[in-house]
Protein backbone atom coordinates (compact mmCIF):
# COMPACT_ATOMS: atom_id res chain seq x y z
CA UNK A 1 0.00 0.00 0.00
CA UNK A 2 1.29 3.56 -1.00
CA UNK A 3 1.40 5.88 1.39
CA UNK A 4 -0.95 8.81 1.72
CA UNK A 5 0.53 12.39 2.43
CA UNK A 6 -0.25 12.17 5.97
CA UNK A 7 1.33 8.93 6.32
CA UNK A 8 4.40 10.66 4.60
CA UNK A 9 3.74 13.82 7.26
CA UNK A 10 3.73 11.63 10.49
CA UNK A 11 6.85 9.75 9.18
CA UNK A 12 8.85 12.82 8.20
CA UNK A 13 7.92 14.18 11.58
CA UNK A 14 10.05 11.49 13.46
CA UNK A 15 12.36 11.95 10.85
CA UNK A 16 12.55 15.80 11.86
CA UNK A 17 12.94 15.12 15.41
CA UNK A 18 15.37 12.74 15.32
CA UNK A 19 17.30 15.18 12.98
CA UNK A 20 16.89 18.32 15.27
CA UNK A 21 17.42 16.60 18.57
CA UNK A 22 13.62 18.06 19.63
CA UNK A 23 11.14 15.42 20.13
CA UNK A 24 8.44 18.02 20.38
CA UNK A 25 8.69 19.33 17.32
CA UNK A 26 5.88 19.53 14.96
CA UNK A 27 5.70 20.13 11.32
CA UNK A 28 3.38 22.42 9.22
CA UNK A 29 3.06 23.14 5.55
CA UNK A 30 4.24 26.33 6.00
CA UNK A 31 7.36 25.78 8.00
CA UNK A 32 10.89 26.74 6.34
CA UNK A 33 14.67 26.47 7.54
CA UNK A 34 14.17 29.72 9.00
CA UNK A 35 11.82 28.45 11.56
CA UNK A 36 13.94 25.61 12.80
CA UNK A 37 16.65 26.55 15.02
CA UNK A 38 19.83 24.65 13.62
CA UNK A 39 18.54 23.86 9.91
CA UNK A 40 21.41 25.03 7.97
CA UNK A 41 23.05 24.19 4.29
CA UNK A 42 24.88 20.96 6.89
CA UNK A 43 21.66 20.05 8.36
CA UNK A 44 19.47 20.16 5.21
CA UNK A 45 22.03 17.34 3.77
CA UNK A 46 21.62 15.40 6.82
CA UNK A 47 17.78 15.89 6.38
CA UNK A 48 17.90 15.25 2.86
CA UNK A 49 20.20 11.98 3.68
CA UNK A 50 17.88 10.72 6.48
CA UNK A 51 14.95 10.98 4.75
CA UNK A 52 15.83 8.68 1.76
CA UNK A 53 17.18 6.31 4.22
CA UNK A 54 13.85 6.57 5.96
CA UNK A 55 11.74 5.81 2.87
CA UNK A 56 13.83 4.14 0.81
CA UNK A 57 14.08 6.59 -1.92
CA UNK A 58 16.49 8.94 -3.70
CA UNK A 59 16.05 12.72 -4.61
CA UNK A 60 17.29 13.97 -7.61
CA UNK A 61 20.27 16.55 -7.06
CA UNK A 62 18.72 18.98 -8.75
CA UNK A 63 16.14 18.93 -6.33
CA UNK A 64 17.66 18.80 -2.87
CA UNK A 65 18.27 22.68 -2.55
CA UNK A 66 14.96 23.61 -4.03
CA UNK A 67 12.77 22.06 -1.35
CA UNK A 68 12.05 25.00 0.68
CA UNK A 69 9.40 24.64 2.82
CA UNK A 70 8.04 21.83 5.00
CA UNK A 71 4.94 21.51 2.94
CA UNK A 72 7.16 21.13 -0.32
CA UNK A 73 9.15 18.67 1.21
CA UNK A 74 6.02 16.33 1.93
CA UNK A 75 5.10 16.56 -1.19
CA UNK A 76 8.35 15.67 -2.79
CA UNK A 77 8.84 12.59 -0.74
CA UNK A 78 5.15 11.83 -1.20
CA UNK A 79 5.57 11.41 -4.96
CA UNK A 80 9.41 9.61 -4.90
CA UNK A 81 7.33 6.94 -2.65
CA UNK A 82 4.34 7.22 -4.75
CA UNK A 83 6.79 6.56 -7.95
CA UNK A 84 8.74 3.80 -5.71
CA UNK A 85 5.53 1.82 -6.05
CA UNK A 86 3.88 -0.21 -3.12
CA UNK A 87 6.18 -2.90 -2.55
CA UNK A 88 9.11 -1.32 -0.84
CA UNK A 89 7.49 1.28 1.78
CA UNK A 90 9.85 3.16 3.74
CA UNK B 1 48.69 27.75 -28.14
CA UNK B 2 46.30 25.43 -29.99
CA UNK B 3 43.93 23.01 -28.19
CA UNK B 4 40.06 23.34 -27.20
CA UNK B 5 38.08 23.12 -23.67
CA UNK B 6 35.44 20.47 -23.65
CA UNK B 7 33.59 19.80 -20.94
CA UNK B 8 34.96 17.07 -18.50
CA UNK B 9 31.33 14.89 -18.76
CA UNK B 10 32.12 14.72 -22.37
CA UNK B 11 35.26 13.04 -22.30
CA UNK B 12 36.03 9.07 -22.86
CA UNK B 13 35.76 7.28 -19.91
CA UNK B 14 39.72 6.70 -19.18
CA UNK B 15 40.28 10.81 -19.15
CA UNK B 16 37.00 11.30 -17.14
CA UNK B 17 38.52 8.74 -14.30
CA UNK B 18 42.02 10.65 -14.60
CA UNK B 19 39.86 13.48 -13.73
CA UNK B 20 38.13 12.28 -11.02
CA UNK B 21 41.35 11.32 -9.38
CA UNK B 22 42.89 14.06 -10.05
CA UNK B 23 39.92 15.67 -8.17
CA UNK B 24 39.86 13.60 -5.24
CA UNK B 25 43.50 14.14 -4.81
CA UNK B 26 43.62 18.19 -4.81
CA UNK B 27 40.86 18.12 -2.27
CA UNK B 28 42.22 14.86 -0.50
CA UNK B 29 41.72 17.15 3.00
CA UNK B 30 37.58 17.68 2.16
CA UNK B 31 37.61 13.98 0.69
CA UNK B 32 39.09 12.38 3.07
CA UNK B 33 36.50 13.02 5.63
CA UNK B 34 34.08 10.54 3.63
CA UNK B 35 36.41 7.20 4.60
CA UNK B 36 35.42 5.80 1.16
CA UNK B 37 37.96 3.73 -0.63
CA UNK B 38 40.00 5.97 -3.30
CA UNK B 39 38.25 4.03 -6.38
CA UNK B 40 34.26 4.32 -4.75
CA UNK B 41 35.14 7.90 -4.23
CA UNK B 42 36.15 8.61 -7.57
CA UNK B 43 33.26 6.37 -9.33
CA UNK B 44 30.93 9.13 -6.95
CA UNK B 45 33.28 12.31 -8.10
CA UNK B 46 33.14 10.46 -11.87
CA UNK B 47 29.09 10.65 -11.39
CA UNK B 48 29.23 14.35 -10.34
CA UNK B 49 30.83 15.41 -13.91
CA UNK B 50 27.59 14.26 -15.68
CA UNK B 51 24.97 15.57 -13.17
CA UNK B 52 24.91 19.30 -13.66
CA UNK B 53 23.05 20.14 -10.11
CA UNK B 54 26.74 19.04 -8.52
CA UNK B 55 29.69 21.43 -7.97
CA UNK B 56 31.03 19.36 -10.99
CA UNK B 57 28.49 19.49 -13.53
CA UNK B 58 30.10 22.38 -15.51
CA UNK B 59 34.15 21.03 -14.93
CA UNK B 60 35.72 21.80 -18.23
CA UNK B 61 39.15 19.90 -19.73
CA UNK B 62 42.16 21.78 -21.61
CA UNK B 63 43.04 19.61 -24.39
CA UNK B 64 46.14 19.76 -26.18
CA UNK B 65 46.42 20.28 -30.04
CA UNK B 66 46.84 15.84 -29.91
CA UNK B 67 43.79 15.30 -27.29
CA UNK B 68 45.44 15.04 -24.24
CA UNK B 69 44.25 16.11 -21.25
CA UNK B 70 46.72 19.02 -19.70
CA UNK B 71 44.26 19.90 -17.17
CA UNK B 72 40.57 20.67 -15.84
CA UNK B 73 38.66 23.20 -13.75
CA UNK B 74 35.03 23.11 -12.31
CA UNK B 75 32.96 26.57 -11.63
CA UNK B 76 29.71 28.08 -10.88
CA UNK B 77 28.34 31.32 -10.27
CA UNK B 78 28.95 31.82 -6.23
CA UNK B 79 24.99 32.35 -6.40
CA UNK B 80 24.65 28.77 -7.10
CA UNK B 81 27.37 27.51 -4.56
CA UNK B 82 25.14 26.87 -1.71
CA UNK B 83 22.43 24.37 -3.49
CA UNK B 84 25.37 22.77 -5.88
CA UNK B 85 27.35 21.86 -2.66
CA UNK B 86 24.25 20.82 -0.61
CA UNK B 87 23.88 18.43 -4.04
CA UNK B 88 27.39 17.06 -4.21
CA UNK B 89 27.50 16.83 -0.35
CA UNK B 90 24.63 14.68 -0.32
CA UNK B 91 25.97 12.45 -3.06
CA UNK B 92 28.74 11.59 -1.07
CA UNK B 93 27.25 11.74 2.53
CA UNK B 94 25.00 8.58 0.67
CA UNK B 95 28.12 6.64 0.39
CA UNK B 96 29.86 7.33 3.74
CA UNK B 97 30.05 4.62 6.58
CA UNK B 98 30.61 7.51 8.99
CA UNK B 99 28.08 8.57 11.19
CA UNK B 100 29.97 11.29 12.78
CA UNK B 101 30.33 12.90 9.01
CA UNK B 102 28.30 15.89 9.23
CA UNK B 103 29.92 17.05 12.09
CA UNK B 104 32.85 16.75 10.03
CA UNK B 105 31.97 18.46 7.35
CA UNK B 106 30.77 21.56 9.55
CA UNK B 107 34.43 21.54 11.22
CA UNK B 108 35.92 21.58 7.34
CA UNK B 109 33.64 24.34 6.31
CA UNK B 110 34.59 26.48 9.45
CA UNK B 111 37.69 26.91 8.17
CA UNK B 112 36.52 28.83 5.04
CA UNK B 113 36.25 32.34 4.94
CA UNK B 114 32.58 33.43 3.41
CA UNK B 115 32.70 34.65 -0.08
CA UNK B 116 30.27 37.95 -0.43
CA UNK B 117 30.78 38.34 -4.46
CA UNK B 118 27.15 37.03 -5.13
CA UNK B 119 28.07 37.90 -8.82
CA UNK B 120 31.15 36.13 -9.11
CA UNK B 121 32.41 32.83 -10.60
CA UNK B 122 33.94 30.50 -8.22
CA UNK B 123 36.25 28.60 -8.91
CA UNK B 124 35.83 25.53 -6.99
CA UNK B 125 38.43 23.19 -8.22
CA UNK B 126 41.59 23.53 -10.38
CA UNK B 127 44.13 20.71 -11.71
CA UNK B 128 46.87 21.06 -14.43
CA UNK B 129 50.58 20.59 -13.83
CA UNK B 130 52.07 23.84 -15.71
CA UNK B 131 48.59 24.72 -17.60
CA UNK B 132 47.34 26.43 -14.74
CA UNK B 133 47.76 30.15 -16.90
CA UNK B 134 45.93 28.21 -19.46
CA UNK B 135 42.91 27.33 -17.69
CA UNK B 136 42.64 30.18 -15.83
CA UNK B 137 42.01 32.09 -19.24
CA UNK B 138 39.24 29.89 -20.13
CA UNK B 139 37.90 30.64 -16.50
CA UNK B 140 38.24 34.25 -17.31
CA UNK B 141 36.46 33.83 -20.19
CA UNK B 142 33.43 31.69 -19.05
CA UNK B 143 32.83 34.35 -15.89
CA UNK B 144 32.64 37.03 -19.20
CA UNK B 145 30.39 35.09 -21.07
CA UNK B 146 28.09 35.26 -17.97
CA UNK B 147 28.67 38.66 -17.07
CA UNK B 148 30.39 37.68 -13.83
CA UNK B 149 32.00 40.94 -12.10
CA UNK B 150 35.06 38.44 -10.54
CA UNK B 151 36.53 35.07 -9.95
CA UNK B 152 36.70 33.75 -6.25
CA UNK B 153 37.98 30.87 -4.61
CA UNK B 154 39.86 29.46 -1.76
CA UNK B 155 42.57 27.81 -1.59
CA UNK B 156 44.21 26.25 1.68
CA UNK B 157 46.60 28.68 3.79
CA UNK B 158 49.25 26.12 3.77
CA UNK B 159 49.70 26.03 -0.14
CA UNK B 160 52.28 28.65 -0.72
CA UNK B 161 52.77 27.67 -4.61
CA UNK B 162 49.15 28.40 -4.72
CA UNK B 163 48.81 31.38 -3.53
CA UNK B 164 51.81 32.92 -5.00
CA UNK B 165 50.42 31.46 -8.47
CA UNK B 166 47.16 33.30 -7.97
CA UNK B 167 48.93 36.19 -6.71
CA UNK B 168 50.72 36.53 -9.88
CA UNK B 169 47.89 36.11 -12.16
CA UNK B 170 46.25 38.91 -10.70
CA UNK B 171 43.99 37.90 -8.04
CA UNK B 172 44.10 39.70 -4.73
CA UNK B 173 43.84 38.20 -1.28
CA UNK B 174 40.99 39.25 0.18
CA UNK B 175 39.80 37.13 3.96
CA UNK B 176 41.87 34.24 5.76
CA UNK B 177 39.64 31.88 7.60
CA UNK B 178 41.22 28.92 9.90
CA UNK B 179 42.06 26.68 7.32
CA UNK B 180 42.06 28.62 4.03
CA UNK B 181 41.94 31.98 2.49
CA UNK B 182 40.34 33.34 -0.20
CA UNK B 183 41.15 35.45 -3.65
CA UNK B 184 39.59 37.41 -6.00
CA UNK B 185 40.46 38.91 -9.32
CA UNK B 186 38.39 41.89 -10.71
CA UNK B 187 37.55 41.35 -14.08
Amino acid sequence: MIPTRKDVEARLTEVFREVFFDPALTLTDGMTAADVPGWDSIRNVELVVTIEGAFGIRFPLHEVAKLECVGQLIDAVTAHVAAKGPSSGG
Amino acid sequence: MSGRFVFVRDLDPAAQRACAQRTREVLSPFYDLFDLPPHRLEEALGAQFADDASELGQARARLDDRGELLGFYATYPLAEAGARQQASLVALARLTPRTDIFARVRLYRAGLPPLEDRDALYLARIHGIGAGSLLLAGVEADAGAIGASAVALHVHRDNLRARAFYAREGFVETDAGLAFTSFRKVL
